[in-house]
C-alpha cells in the first residue's frame, strides 16, 4: 500500500539552464488523505513546486514521484495529470466549454473515458461540489466561486486523487472564497481527497493538518499551522504574518498572562480566556 | 473639491428586456482628503459607484457634481470637460496591471499625461514623480517592460499611469486583490502616503483588517443602495449585521463579538488587535477585572 502520494526528493527547477534556481533542494512527501498548505509570497517558489508536482515541470535535478511513478518519465506524464490534478488561481482562465457539464467532460475525453461512462461520471463529480443545478447553464454567468467549484469538478471526474490547488481562492470574493474553501475541506474529509493548498491567506493555512512556508525557492518552515504560526520572527523575513489571533494570544502571554500556544483562531482565544477565567475563579 | 451624488440611480442595458437596476437613490458626497472604504458583495453595486466617480458612467438618474467653493458642476452637464474630469478623478481598475501595453515603463506611465497634450520636460517630470511616489526605482525601472516585473511591481506602475495625472481623488477598485501580503502591506502604505499628502481616497476592498487599519470611514452598499455610511468604529459596532449580511469583519472584531456572546456580554466591540490585547488585559487581569 503506497503511504506518499507524492514523494519529492533534493528537486531544484530553474527556468533557464544559467538562472537562479526557482525552487531549491526542495524534499517532502505528501501523504494520501493529507491537507497540506504551502505559503510564500509572490517569486517564492510556490507555483513553480505545484507545476512540479503533476509533471507540467520536470525538475532540473532531484526526483518527483507521483503514485510512484517519476514525472520526468515522459510516457507516465498523461497518467500522473489525470492522478494529480490542478486547480489555478483565474476562474476565466480554466473553463474552455459553453455548458458546465462539457467543460467537466473535456478532461474525460483526452483520456479515452468511453462516452456511456461520462454522464454518471459528470453527474457525481458536479454533485460532489453541489453545482448539479448548474450542469446545463453556461459556465460564464457562474460566480467566481462557482467555476472555481466547476473547475474542481473537472478534476474529480479524471478520479484525481490528489488536488493541487495554485491560490485557487486569490481572486474570489470572502463569499466564494469560503464556498470554494469548504467544498474542498469536506472532499477531504468524506472522501478522502488529497489536498495541496497553495495560497496567501492564513486563516485558510490555518486549517490545515500540515504547512510549509517557501521563500526564495527553499521551504524555510514546516509543521503544523500552531508550529508555524508561532514563528513570527521567521515569517516576517518571509513577508508573512502571524494571524491576527495569534498576534494577540503572543502580546499577553508576553505581559505574562498564562495563554497556550498554538492559538491560531477566535475560536482559540474564546476558549484560552475562558479557561483563565475559570482557573481565577477557582483561586 | 467634492464629489457630490444626488439621488443616483443606474439601470443597465435600460428600456431592454435584460435591463437590470446596479445603483438606486444614491445620497453620497466624497469630501476633500478623506480616506473612504467602499463595502460589500459582489454585485452590490460597488464597482458601478465607483466608475460614477469620473464620470466613466453617466447615472439614468440623478445627478454627479463636482463642488468647490466655486460652485458646483454637473459633470455630464454642457460644457463641462471629459478631459478635467480624469484630470481631478483618476479611477484604479481591478488588476490594473492587465491593462499595461508598452514597451517600457516609462512609456507607459507617460501615457496619460501624454494625452493631456503636456510638453516632454512637464511629462518626464510627472513619469519620474509618479514612479517613485508608488515606490519604484525610477532608474531601475523606467527602461524596463513592464511585463518583466513582478505582479505586484506591474499593478504599481499601473497605478503610476493614473498618479501621473495628478487627479485630487484617486478611486482604487480592489487594489491588493491577489497579492501576497508583503506586497498588500507595501501598496497599502504607499495608498496611505498618497493620502497624507493631499489624495482623497476611496477604495474598494473585502478585506476588513486593511479597512479597518486604513480608512477613516466606511460605506456599505447592499443590492445597489448605500445601507452604512461612518466611521470604522460605528460601522464594525454594528458587526452582528455586517456578518448577517455575509461580509467579513475584521477578525479583532469577530473575536470581540464572540466573546460577547459567550459570557462576556460587556467586552468592547474592538476592531483592530492593539485594542483587543488592551481589552483582553483588562478582563484577564488588572484593574476592573471582569472574571
Amino acid at each position: 500500500m503506497l503511504k506518499n502520494l507524492i514523494e519529492i526528493e533534493n528537486v531544484s527547477f530553474s527556468y533557464e539552464e544559467e538562472g537562479e534556481p526557482a525552487v531549491k533542494n526542495v524534499s517532502l512527501s505528501i501523504p494520501k488523505g493529507a491537507f497540506y498548505a504551502v505559503l510564500g509570497q509572490n517569486g517564492s517558489g510556490k507555483s513553480t513546486l505545484a507545476k512540479l508536482m503533476n509533471g507540467l515541470y520536470k525538475p532540473s535535478s532531484g526526483t518527483v514521484k507521483v503514485y510512484g511513478m517519476d514525472t520526468a518519465d515522459d510516457d507516465k506524464t498523461w497518467e500522473i495529470r489525470q492522478r494529480a490534478g490542478m486547480v489555478f488561481q483565474n476562474p476565466d482562465n480554466q473553463l474552455v466549454a459553453t455548458v458546465v457539464k462539457d467543460d467537466v467532460a473535456f478532461g474525460l475525453e483526452n483520456i479515452g473515458v468511453p462516452t456511456e461512462d461520462m454522464p454518471a461520471r459528470i453527474e457525481q463529480a458536479l454533485r460532489d461540489v453541489g453545482m448539479q443545478e448548474f450542469a446545463d447553464r453556461s459556465p460564464h454567468h457562474l460566480s467566481g466561486g462557482q467555476k472555481q467549484r466547476v473547475a474542481i469538478a473537472g478534476a474529480l471526474a479524471m478520479q484525481s486523487d490528489i488536488i493541487i490547488f495554485d491560490e485557487a481562492t486569490a481572486m474570489l470574493d470572502p463569499r466564494g472564497r469560503q464556498e470554494v474553501f469548504s467544498v474542498v475541506q469536506q472532499l477531504n474529509r468524506n472522501r478522502g481527497l488529497t489536498v495541496v493548498w497553495i495560497t496567501h491567506y492564513m486563516e485558510e493555512a490555518a486549517l490545515a493538518d500540515r504547512v510549509f512556508v517557501m521563500h526564495r525557492g527553499e521551504v524555510v518552515l514546516e509543521g503544523t499551522p500552531s508550529e508555524v504560526f508561532s514563528h513570527a520572527d521567521i515569517l516576517k523575513k518571509c513577508k508573512l504574518r502571524q494571524p491576527p489571533v495569534t498576534e494577540i494570544a503572543e502580546n499577553l502571554r508576553e505581559k505574562g498572562f498564562d495563554i497556550s500556544s498554538g492559538v491560531l483562531t477566535a475560536e482559540d482565544m474564546v476558549r484560552e480566556v475562558k479557561r483563565l477565567c475559570a482557573s481565577s475563579w477557582k483561586k | 473639491m467634492r464629489i457630490v451624488l444626488e439621488k443616483v440611480g443606474y439601470e443597465y442595458q435600460q428600456g431592454s428586456p435584460f435591463s437590470a437596476v446596479a445603483l438606486k437613490d444614491i445620497d453620497l458626497t466624497i469630501r476633500e482628503g478623506e480616506f473612504v472604504a467602499l463595502i460589500g458583495h459582489t454585485g452590490s453595486g460597488k464597482s458601478t459607484l465607483a466608475q460614477h466617480l469620473n464620470g466613466l458612467i453617466r447615472p439614468t438618474q440623478g445627478t454627479v457634481y463636482y463642488e468647490d467653493e466655486e460652485g458646483r458642476a454637473d459633470i455630464h452637464g454642457k460644457g463641462y470637460s471629459k478631459k478635467s474630469l480624469r484630470r481631478q478623478v483618476g479611477l484604479v481598475f481591478q488588476y490594473p496591471e492587465y491593462q499595461l501595453f508598452e514597451e517600457t515603463v516609462q512609456k507607459d506611465v507617460a501615457f496619460g499625461p501624454k494625452n493631456l497634450g503636456l510638453d516632454k520636460d512637464e511629462i518626464d517630470a510627472r513619469v519620474k514623480e509618479a514612479i517613485t511616489r508608488v515606490g519604484l526605482d525610477y532608474d531601475a525601472v523606467a527602461e524596463k517592460s513592464p511585463f518583466e516585473l513582478s505582479g505586484g511591481q506591474m499593478r504599481r506602475v499601473a497605478i503610476a499611469g493614473v498618479v501621473a495625472m495628478r487627479p485630487g481623488v484617486l478611486v482604487l477598485d480592489e487594489p491588493t486583490a491577489g497579492l501576497d501580503p508583503g506586497s498588500r502591506e507595501e501598496l497599502l502604505q504607499m495608498i496611505k502616503g498618497l493620502h497624507d499628502s493631499g489624495t482623497t481616497i476611496v477604495m474598494i476592498s473585502h478585506n476588513m483588517d486593511d479597512v479597518a487599519r486604513y480608512a477613516g470611514r466606511i460605506v456599505v452598499m447592499q443590492k445597489g443602495t448605500v445601507v452604512m455610511d461612518g466611521t470604522p468604529r460605528e460601522i464594525f459596532s454594528r458587526g452582528e449585521e455586517l456578518e448577517r449580511m455575509g461580509l467579513d469583519v475584521p477578525q479583532s472584531c469577530r473575536l470581540s463579538l464572540m466573546l460577547r456572546k459567550d459570557g462576556f456580554p460587556d467586552f468592547p466591540l474592538c476592531y483592530r488587535p492593539e485594542e483587543v490585547t488592551e481589552a483582553l488585559e483588562k478582563l484577564l487581569g488588572g484593574e476592573g477585572r471582569a472574571c
